[in-house]
């Protein structure tokens, strides 16, 4: 007997996909029962916390940025059916090459700093994604593969910048960079850690939408995504649509890396990322890889870890709770997406 | 001749430590192994291996007795693993999503129920000196003064090893990770096999978790195993899905960790972090060369890695 009978002996997957969508409080629910708290409490908690109160909000905004980031370097790439799980590694390319310019370049005039650094970091995180995405388009190698393997090559670079040659001899040991000077920090608003990089993103997102609506460009990615062997026939390339989405998509990781590295943590250290370039492609997924649908999805969870913070304080909980609440939060949509395709006509699918 | 015996000591330092600290990745990759081996790629590993170190605490505080909490490690981690397989297999979602998710499922989970737990004494695993072999010069000291989970990888790399290439199972999960369709239409229960080959493959991961909680460092921690599970998944791919070559790459991974500190001490300036993007490097040039000369089975990527299967409506 296949899943579909007994699904459909138990109702329609259409009503279990919806059903799913609850299933994640409900869980979180039992599990706060059962070590004594009391569910209704902690999620109020959590939401005026993330969201209810200005500085909640500012900071959902501040947890926000990164994971916001991070998604559209996956959503780009997934124009052309790609998935780029390497955003953690070009996010950390993105944070060397914003130090390097600030370590090396520091004769460069103070208000020009700053454009030059995100122009750096973006070129970082562009050549990081250039790897996968040239093996991709020119010899069929797997991205998953060749940009889960960077992650660690990026990450392991860090490490010994931090350990090394980029050590501040003032940090007591520890393995840090020197903190960026004040002229190397992105504005952000009033005294928040909300900064220039949200905005960025927000400017991408509207590019890609008028771009993949209004030009060729836009036309000629439906197509490869739609059916790659016409687009050939019709004389698009999809080898250099791959490439340079894949770039595009780790210049996007590369600024989270650089708020990170110039605004939230002031120094290139180890752990700049606590798994953005995963958290980024669970929000992608989520959001269908939509980069409109990205910003509140990206929002929701940025809340979500925000409100664990003050659960910490009110609810004496750990903030673990929240990794168990979002990772819970994704499985079940994920369980509720396949219910619902279940059923769904293959025609539907190939659209 | 003082500098020899400097160097002599610090390259058996090395090489016991990395026999030591490469365990708990071991287990881990020669689990992910089997699974990828299969068609399923599962990001799900650290948080698999964090919930067998954190159980495994739980039960030895509790018992006292090893081998029950490493049998309940295994399980717990099979437990979230059996979650992948039941997502990933039966009802098709995204193995990437679903690995992802349960990675953070498990390492929220961990740290949530474990946290009465964090800094616990408690009398893990202890190192196993081995009767007479323990004696034997040099060797003695690198290979034969460890705890028995130790030992064990080597058993469960060949344990792998003869399942996936010596018996009809093994066989058939090459099979399905390779060409599923093919594999269904000969009669291979494709969703047996895979789900089987992950549920194993958790089992390990957390076996190596607990590795670290019990024996390792003797405490447990949350987020402790820092990375490992990631690292784990890398080497599969580093090692071309072999488990025994992945218990190798396992070992020369563990020397780069432990390789920091004695460098350092010894007053050498080769950076073990950029060895150990070699590889990773490796690893994407190999990938690169097997794809282009389409030498495919001879690195043993399976070619369904990371694909649906889906017989549609049937």
């Amino acid at each position: 007997m296949r899943l579909s009978d007994y699904i459909n002996r138990w109702g329609s997957p259409r009503v279990l996909a919806l059903a799913s969508l609850l299933a994640a409080p409900l869980l979180m629910a039992i599990l706060l029962y059962a070590v004594g708290k009391n569910p209704v409490s902690v999620f109020w908690a959590v939401i005026v916390g993330g969201f209810g109160s200005s500085l909640g909000l500012t900071e959902a905004i501040t947890r926000m940025t990164p994971i916001f980031l991070c998604a559209l370097a996956v959503a780009i790439p997934a124009k052309a059916g790609l998935f780029n799980i390497g955003g953690e590694g070009q996010l950390h390319c993105g944070a060397i090459a914003a130090t390097a310019l600030v370590l090396y370049a520091s004769w460069l005039p103070h208000f020009m700093m700053i454009p030059f650094m995100i122009l750096v970091a973006m070129v970082g995180g562009a050549l990081w994604g250039l790897i996968p995405g040239f093996l991709r388009a020119r010899f069929q190698v797997n991205e998953i593969l060749v940009s889960l393997m960077l992650n660690y090559v990026a990450i392991f670079v860090v490490e010994h910048l931090v350990h090394g040659p980029w050590k501040d001899p003032k940090a007591f040991g520890w393995p840090y960079g020197a903190p960026f000077p004040e002229w190397a920090v992105l504005p952000t608003f009033g005294k928040s850690n909300i900064h220039l990089g949200i905005l960025l993103g927000f400017v991408v997102v509207g590019l890609v939408y008028f771009i993949s609506r209004y030009t060729t460009w836009g036309r000629s990615l439906r197509l490869i995504e739609a059916n790659p062997r016409t687009a050939r026939y019709v004389n698009v390339n999809a080898a250099r649509y791959i490439v340079i989405l894949m770039m595009v998509g780790g210049a996007m990781a590369a600024l989270a890396g650089l708020g990170e590295v110039s605004v939230i943590q002031g120094r290139l250290r180890p752990g700049i990322s606590p798994g953005y370039g995963y958290t980024g492609f669970l929000t992608a997924w989520l959001a269908r890889n939509n980069p409109i649908a990205i910003i509140p999805v990206a929002f929701l969870v940025g809340g979500l870890y925000s409100g664990a913070d003050a659960l910490q304080l009110t609810a004496g909980l750990p903030s673990s709770t929240v990794d168990i609440f979002v990772g819970l939060t994704f499985l079940t949509f994920l369980v509720g997406e396949s219910l619902w395709r279940t059923q769904a006509p293959v025609a539907e699918e190939a659209k | 001749m003082s500098d020899q015996i400097a160097w002599g000591g610090l390259l058996l330092a090395v090489f016991a430590g990395a026999i030591r600290s490469g365990t708990p990745i071991a287990f881990a990759a020669i689990g992910e192994t089997l699974a990828e081996r299969s068609g399923v790629i599962n990001l799900g590993v650290e948080g698999m291996m964090l919930m067998g170190a954190m159980v495994g605490v739980v039960v030895q505080v509790k018992t006292g007795i090893p081998a029950l909490s490493l049998l309940a490690a295994g399980l717990a981690a099979a437990i979230l693993a059996a979650v992948h397989a039941f997502i990933t297999i039966y009802l098709n979602g995204n193995q990437l999503v679903s690995g992802i998710g349960l990675s953070i499922v498990g390492t929220g989970l961990s740290g949530f129920l474990g946290r009465p737990y964090v800094g616990v004494r408690f009398s893990g695993i202890d190192v196993w000196h081995i009767p007479f072999l323990k004696d034997l010069p040099v060797l003695g000291k690198v290979l034969f003064r460890h705890d028995a989970l130790v030992y064990l990888t080597i058993l469960a790399a060949a344990g792998v090893w003869f399942l996936l290439f010596r018996t009809r199972f093994g066989l058939q999960v090459r099979a399905v990770g390779e060409e599923p369709y093919a594999a269904y239409a000969q009669g291979v229960p494709v969703r047996q096999s895979r789900t089987i080959a992950i549920i194993l493959g958790g089992f390990l991961a957390g076996i190596g978790g607990a590795h670290l909680s019990l024996a390792y460092t003797q405490l447990w921690a949350e987020r402790m195993t820092a990375g490992q599970g990631l690292i784990a998944v890398g080497l599969v791919i580093v090692a071309g899905w072999h488990p025994v070559r992945v218990l190798l790459a396992t070992y020369l991974f563990g020397m780069l960790i432990v390789l920091h500190p004695n460098l350092q001490a010894s007053g050498i300036t080769i950076s073990p972090y950029i060895l150990a993007t070699l590889p990773y490097l490796f690893a994407v040039l190999a990938l690169t060369l097997a794809t282009f000369v389409y030498l495919r089975k001879g690195q043993g990527l399976p070619a369904a890695l990371a694909k649906e299967f889906n017989m549609g409506k049937e």
